[in-house]
């Protein structure tokens, strides 16, 4: 599968939802960069692809419809404490940071509340990406 | 003020928009909590249909059903109306790690035309991890919608008993049941949801209708 057999398959799926370009914009974005910027693809990378500014919710449609079932995104999180330092979570961590709102710091122990203050989403592309881009 | 990278912003920027629900499906990494996802997404373009009844008053089933599978679709999930699962299922709905949900939406008519949705439903319904859960739309136009639902499930324990509902949520137009797939033995989770579709012109104190 290429790139324009994906593009063929959003526009199929999700005809009519203005999402659906974007998610486009983002997926040709994304192809043209070198896989090295590729590694750690945060929301705000993926407004500036689709040309957005603010999160929206036509936005978050468009990175829904490319991390669901079409599985060209993985979703990921770095917990960032108040050094700065960057820890990354595994899904389970993220899962229930999300949960119950706090989180434990991965060295000191010491339990955070507020996680979503110290947590930064980001995405990763996947094999199937890469398989249709690269 | 919140760096715009982190989960907080996003919550802020989001909060009370469809986008919520996109931003959770995308973060989710479990199949129990697309489910959970699903659910609440449903309930709130429902809960938009039940505000704007009054616009909704001849609409049909397939009408009302493609509503909803279109409001899931704005949000970006892939969502489907007639797709070929096992059946003709109303609603089906995919995502990431296997999973599947399925829904069938009735206009009530009759409960053992609700109980034929409950029967094509475990029909359709998989039976496999990730793919063990469904929901029963019922889309009400007349009076006491509660009354309706309490009398649905009495109508499906009296047909199928093996059928266990759950006790009442604190929403009381949502009910829960579970019961045994019949092919794979997996327990399936299905619940079940009425929409109240009930709308009277309001007349004036001289009987004007407004």
């Amino acid at each position: 599968m290429v790139l324009k057999d994906l593009q063929d398959e959003i526009l199929k799926k999700w005809d009519d939802v203005p999402a659906a370009s974007l998610s486009i914009d983002i997926l040709s974005f994304l192809a043209d960069l070198p896989e090295s910027e590729l590694k750690v693809l945060t929301f705000r990378t993926l407004a500036g692809a689709a040309g957005r500014k603010p999160f929206d919710a036509d936005l978050l449609a468009a990175i829904n419809i490319l991390s669901g079932s079409l599985s060209l995104l993985d979703a990921h999180a770095f917990f960032v404490d108040e050094n700065d330092k960057e820890y990354e979570l595994d899904d389970e961590e993220f899962a229930e940071a999300r949960r119950s709102g706090e989180i434990v710091h991965p060295v000191s122990g010491e339990l955070i509340p507020e996680a979503a203050n110290y947590i930064v989403p980001f995405f990763v592309p996947t094999d199937r990406f890469f398989k249709a881009v690269k | 003020m919140i760096d715009s990278d982190r989960l907080a912003a996003l919550y802020i920027s989001l909060q009370g928009s469809p986008g919520a629900f996109a931003l959770e499906f995308a973060l989710a990494s479990s199949n129990d909590e697309r489910l959970k996802i699903v659910r609440q997404s449903v309930d709130s373009i429902t809960a938009d249909h039940v505000q704007t009844r009054q616009l909704r008053q001849d609409r049909t089933e397939d009408e009302l059903t493609i509503d909803i599978v279109s409001g899931l679709k704005n949000m970006g999930f892939n969502a489907w109306h007639d797709a070929q699962i096992g059946g003709h299922t109303d609603i089906s709905f995919d995502g990431k790690g296997g999973f599947l949900w399925l829904c069938e939406a009735k206009k009530h008519g009759s409960y053992d035309w609700l109980l034929d949705g409950f029967v094509q439903l475990e029909s359709y319904c998989p039976g496999i991890a990730g793919q063990n859960a469904a929901d029963i739309i019922i889309f009400h136009y007349g009076r006491n919608s509660i009354q309706v639902m309490e009398r649905w499930t009495d109508h499906l324990v009296a047909a199928r008993p093996e059928v266990q509902i759950q006790p009442t949520t604190t929403d009381p137009h949502v009910r829960s049941s579970t019961h045994s797939h019949k092919g794979s033995g997996i327990t399936l989770d299905f619940r079940h949801k009425i929409v109240p579709l009930y709308w009277e012109q309001m007349q004036d104190a001289k009987g004007r209708r407004s």
